[in-house]
């Protein structure tokens, strides 16, 4: 913390355990406890079904001003990572009822493969001032943040998100990457820990350390997210990820570095470990729950484990991008999203957990109205809806400053052979 | 020399060049420009890059990369030798024993062509994969313990080692080395063979005296068009490779399109340019042959 | 292959009789003859493999998102090749950035092509190496500065910078083919048509222009194919837009789809038919020709006899 410029914005502060997750004084209210833990264990008390936690914040109270002109454009742009949302028969029934009740069109385009990457094809056209040709995109809450930062997303108009008022869990209020909530709606979190073959471990793993038991060697993927790779690490190594310092990732550096040498790990997989997994060249990696659910049917013997020491939290994040000419039909977006019965149809598909206060009892239940059965095994499926001692070792990624992230990023790059 | 012959010598031949050369000069040379100006600015994306003209930026780079600057020449050079064996017997026998199906099996030779690049990659992860048969024919023959031992592979399987990007390599460029060769040995006049034979008596000495020095351009064009595409990819490694075979063209894609750190990838992007450029005029001197267009 | 391969174990075994000494050096080098055969068909085996894996997986139906290992037999992905949302808009962009950047870079190719197989002019050699350079320049560097020069001037990347760049490295794949063609033909019919017509423009249109026809053709079909099948140059410089090929690159994180195998396969299928064709064409004209021709020597030979 101690070379971090922080500038006037004292709430910022409150990223270092907290990125994406509760503001200081959100924690210290609801729990009392310290840490980033506790901004997951946090996020159980809906996800889990229990329908109690109305919002206690009045989201958008200081930011109600914005309003955009509410015609709706025949279509619309939406860029999102890959199989991040409900798919039927090769169609995405949440998007067609959508573009059916609102007499639209929307462009979803699955073209976000990585944070850094997408921003680096629009970082340019953002910094001139200018429309990047998308009215919605979904990041990664640490990049996110970065985006709010900078002022490259339009500010929301709450008055038109009655639902996700009502509907978006209370732990997602006030982020400290977005402390007013006058910017970001959240996606979908999800968490990062281990998977593995256990046909082909023939055990049970329990913590990062197996990832270096010399039986798996050039079986052992870890993350392109340097977040998620070197959180785990850290966690392994007892440090605390949400208030790491360079020297601590020089420490998890250290800790990998060895393994990359003698080939125990076999590459840095982005969402590209799942085939991988699923056809036996890996036994074991560093992966989101989401994927490791959505791989059973190729493989049944996956398994998706939190170790030991804890794993990573994140969340993605609807966001309207500057000067985009449609902000109306994406508020439209974010507000039918948040339907508990949109949201749990989605859900059914995609396994990560879900923001929307509900979603898990429609998930149960069904809804036959939208085509949905009901689908208890999701509802109860402890990596969508996971229960709290899950969440008690969930810890988020501290917000790194503009030099922490390039020493970070150069540690990460000397470990993936792209330095 | 006819009237006709004179007006098109006297007609300028500018125009019909001009709107070509602009466009190549506009969009190859100028930015080979801002690639050298790039690589000596400092800065980051959102400061901005300011040009202070340091020449470190290339030191640094370099002196980090080495490592797969290294690792980018002995692959290309092998995957071009690689194809080099395979194709000049391809080659050969299309052009002296094709008869008339040589049409027919020069169109096989660049069949791959004509399924996309990335495709045909993956192609080769799903038969290299570590549970597939080649992975457990060539295991129970043993042949991956004798590659483990010379460090083409490792951990007893094909994927993710430097034997499975060289091969996607050597295929994927297959087909460059394959066409030069043939061209040149179709041209050879088969009566030249004849006589060596007669002269030598013997096949491989008028093999090595007169059919391989004849086609010596077709062997320089084929190495040349295999060598410079190889040294630069990055799909193979990305696709086929591990973290201990990460090619230069990695490193310039991830500086450039994830890290955003374009001065230190323009550095590595034109370094690699030039050294190109000297090895062509080095290996042009050597084998004797000037004219490649 | 196979017809020559009979034909010289014809011969062989004929002198083999006729010379039952010289059996076992005869022995060998028919193993040696045949050896190379085998090779070259191993070679061909390494070629066509991984296209054999790409149509096979086409028909595939795998269970869960990879289609990596075989499970069912399916025609399913070939009757929707475009149901998998994103690839028919990918498809599609790909298919217009190749018809535009193949006419405006033949006709800037050829018009070079013209040029240079035409007139002697300052600067020939010049203008050679700027057309060979692009040629011999790996895709990663044409591609990563172009992109710098497109961030250093603030150039939005999307449809028109892909289009530029694939116009840049088509236009000397076509100068080269052209040339090629131009060379070869007979340059005094353009010369008696010019003694005829006495205009440059009619002689260019009736008589250069068909002659070198076929060349510009196969410049054309070539640039279509490098542009339809660009990943590098166009992952550096597509901005957000998503190409057919960088589709199938945002795919192979996640699981590739049958349909991009469909799609690949129907490429494949589309380039080879059209080459056939082609080749079979160019039998026919030989055959016609060589019937015509010797239908002409018979008249006049039947003209002289009466």
């Amino acid at each position: 913390m101690t070379n971090e410029p922080r500038g006037s914005r004292a709430d910022i502060e409150a990223l270092a355990f907290a990125r994406g997750a509760l503001t200081r004084r959100d924690f210290m209210r609801r729990v009392g406890l310290a840490g980033g833990s506790l901004a997951a264990a946090n996020l159980l008390a809906a996800c889990g079904g229990s329908v109690g936690g109305a919002s206690t914040q009045n989201p958008g109270s200081s930011a109600g001003a914005v309003k955009y002109p509410h015609t709706v454009s025949p279509d619309w742009n939406w860029s999102n990572w890959t199989l991040y949302i409900d798919e039927k028969n090769h169609r995405h029934p949440s998007i067609d009822m959508f573009d059916a009740k609102y007499k639209t069109h929307t462009n979803y385009i699955e073209d976000i493969n990585d944070n850094e990457e997408f921003f680096g094809k629009f970082q340019a056209t953002l910094q001139a001032g200018q429309d990047i040709g998308r009215d919605m995109v979904t990041l990664t809450d640490w990049m996110a943040g970065k985006w709010v930062q900078f002022g490259y997303v339009e500010p929301l108009e709450w008055d038109i998100l009655p639902n996700v008022k009502s509907n978006l869990l209370p732990t997602y209020h006030g982020r400290s990457i977005d402390p007013n909530d006058e910017f970001l709606v959240p996606w979908q979190s999800g968490l990062t820990g281990i998977g593995y073959n256990s046909e082909l471990t023939g055990r049970d793993l329990t913590t990062v350390s197996d990832l270096w038991d010399p039986k798996f060697k050039g079986k052992v993927s870890l993350l392109t997210e340097m977040r998620d790779t070197f959180g785990l690490v850290m966690l392994n190594l007892g440090i605390d990820p949400s208030k790491c310092t360079t020297a601590d990732a020089q420490k998890a550096h250290d800790a990998i570095k060895p393994y990359v040498d003698n080939g125990q790990i076999r590459a840095f997989y982005g969402n590209d470990y799942s085939n991988h997994l699923a056809n036996g060249d890996l036994t074991a990696a560093m992966v989101w729950s989401g994927d490791m659910v959505q791989l059973l049917p190729d493989n049944p013997h996956l398994k998706f484990v939190v170790p030991d020491e804890g794993c990573m939290l994140w969340t993605d994040n609807m966001m309207i991008p500057k000067h985009a000419k449609n902000p109306y039909n994406a508020h439209l977006w974010m507000n039918y999203y948040y339907q508990p019965n949109i949201a749990a149809l989605v859900e059914d598909w995609v396994n990560y957990i879900c923001p929307v206060n509900g979603a898990a009892d429609v998930l149960k239940a069904g809804d036959p109205s939208i085509g949905l059965q009901g689908d208890p095994k999701v509802a109860d499926n402890p990596l969508i809806f996971p229960p709290k001692s899950t969440l008690d070792k969930a810890h988020v990624f501290k917000s790194l400053s503009a030099s922490e992230e390039t020493q970070f990023n150069t540690l990460f790059a000397d470990l993936t052979g792209t330095a | 020399m006819s009237r006709v012959t004179r007006l098109f010598r006297s007609a300028p031949a500018y125009p019909l060049l001009l709107p070509g050369m602009v466009w190549l000069a506009i969009f190859f040379f100028v930015p080979m420009y801002y690639l050298l100006d790039m690589s000596l600015r400092t800065g980051n994306l959102l400061d901005g890059f300011n040009q202070v003209y340091r020449f470190a930026n290339y030191g640094d780079a370099i002196r980090e990369n080495k490592e797969q600057f290294i690792r980018s020449i002995i692959y290309a050079a092998s995957a071009t030798a690689l194809a080099f064996c395979i194709s000049y017997p391809l080659a050969y026998v299309i052009a002296f024993r094709g008869g008339r199906y040589k049409n027919f099996l020069l169109m096989l030779v660049i069949a791959p062509f004509f399924t996309n690049y990335l495709i045909r990659t993956l192609a080769w992860e799903t038969i290299l994969a570590d549970h597939g048969i080649v992975t457990s024919t060539f295991r129970s023959l043993g042949i991956l313990t004798a590659t483990d031992k010379l460090g083409f592979t490792s951990g007893q399987r094909l994927l993710a080692t430097p034997l499975a990007v060289v091969t996607g390599i050597t295929y994927n460029y297959l087909p460059f080395m394959t066409l030069p060769l043939y061209v040149s040995l179709e041209k050879i006049d088969k009566r030249l063979l004849e006589a060596a034979l007669d002269l030598y008596a013997n096949r491989p000495r008028a093999f090595m005296r007169v059919t391989l020095p004849l086609s010596l351009p077709g062997i320089f064009a084929g190495t040349l068009l295999t060598f410079i595409p190889a040294i630069g990819d990055y799909i193979n490694a990305y696709l086929l490779g591990s973290t201990q075979t990460t090619m230069i063209g990695n490193v310039i894609q991830s500086k450039f399109l994830t890290f955003n750190d374009y001065p230190s990838a323009a550095a590595l992007s034109f370094t690699l340019m030039a050294g190109i450029m000297v090895f062509v005029i080095i290996y042009a001197r050597i084998l004797g042959t000037e004219d490649l267009a | 292959m196979a017809a020559g391969t009979e034909v010289t174990q014809a011969t062989g075994a004929q002198q083999d009789t006729a010379q039952p000494r010289k059996a076992p050096s005869r022995f060998w080098a028919r193993v040696r003859y045949q050896l190379l055969n085998v090779f070259a068909g191993l070679a061909f085996l390494y070629l066509l493999v991984p296209i054999a894996v790409v149509i096979l997986f086409s028909f595939n139906d795998p269970p869960g998102r990879f289609n990596f290992t075989w499970h069912k037999f399916s025609t399913a992905a070939w009757q929707h090749p475009f149901a998998t949302p994103g690839i028919q808009d990918a498809v599609v962009l790909s298919l217009k950035i190749a018809f535009l950047s193949t006419i405006i870079a033949t006709i800037l190719g050829t018009l070079m092509a013209l040029a240079l197989a035409r007139y002697s002019f300052r600067g020939r050699s010049v203008t050679n190496f700027v057309i060979f350079l692009p040629m011999a320049t790996p895709e990663i560097v044409m591609g990563s500065s172009l992109l710098t020069l497109f961030i250093s001037i603030s150039f939005n990347r999307g449809f028109t910078t892909i289009l530029i760049a694939h116009i840049m490295f088509n236009i000397s794949y076509v100068v080269v083919t052209v040339k090629a063609r131009i060379y070869g033909f007979d340059r005094r019919m353009e010369e008696a048509a010019m003694d005829l017509y006495a205009n440059e423009f009619t002689t260019f249109r009736k008589i250069t222009l068909p002659l070198i026809m076929p060349g510009v053709l196969a410049a054309a079909m070539l640039a279509f194919a490098l542009s339809i099948d660009d990943f590098v140059i166009t992952q550096f410089n597509a901005g957000p837009d998503i190409t057919f090929p960088l589709f199938i690159y945002g795919a192979a994180r996640t699981g590739v789809p049958v349909q991009v195998n469909v799609i690949g396969s129907m490429i494949f299928l589309i380039a080879i038919g059209l080459m056939a064709v082609n080749i079979l064409y160019q039998n026919y004209r030989g055959k016609r020709d060589a019937i015509a021709i010797s239908g002409a020597v018979r008249k006049a030979q039947l003209a002289e006899a009466t």
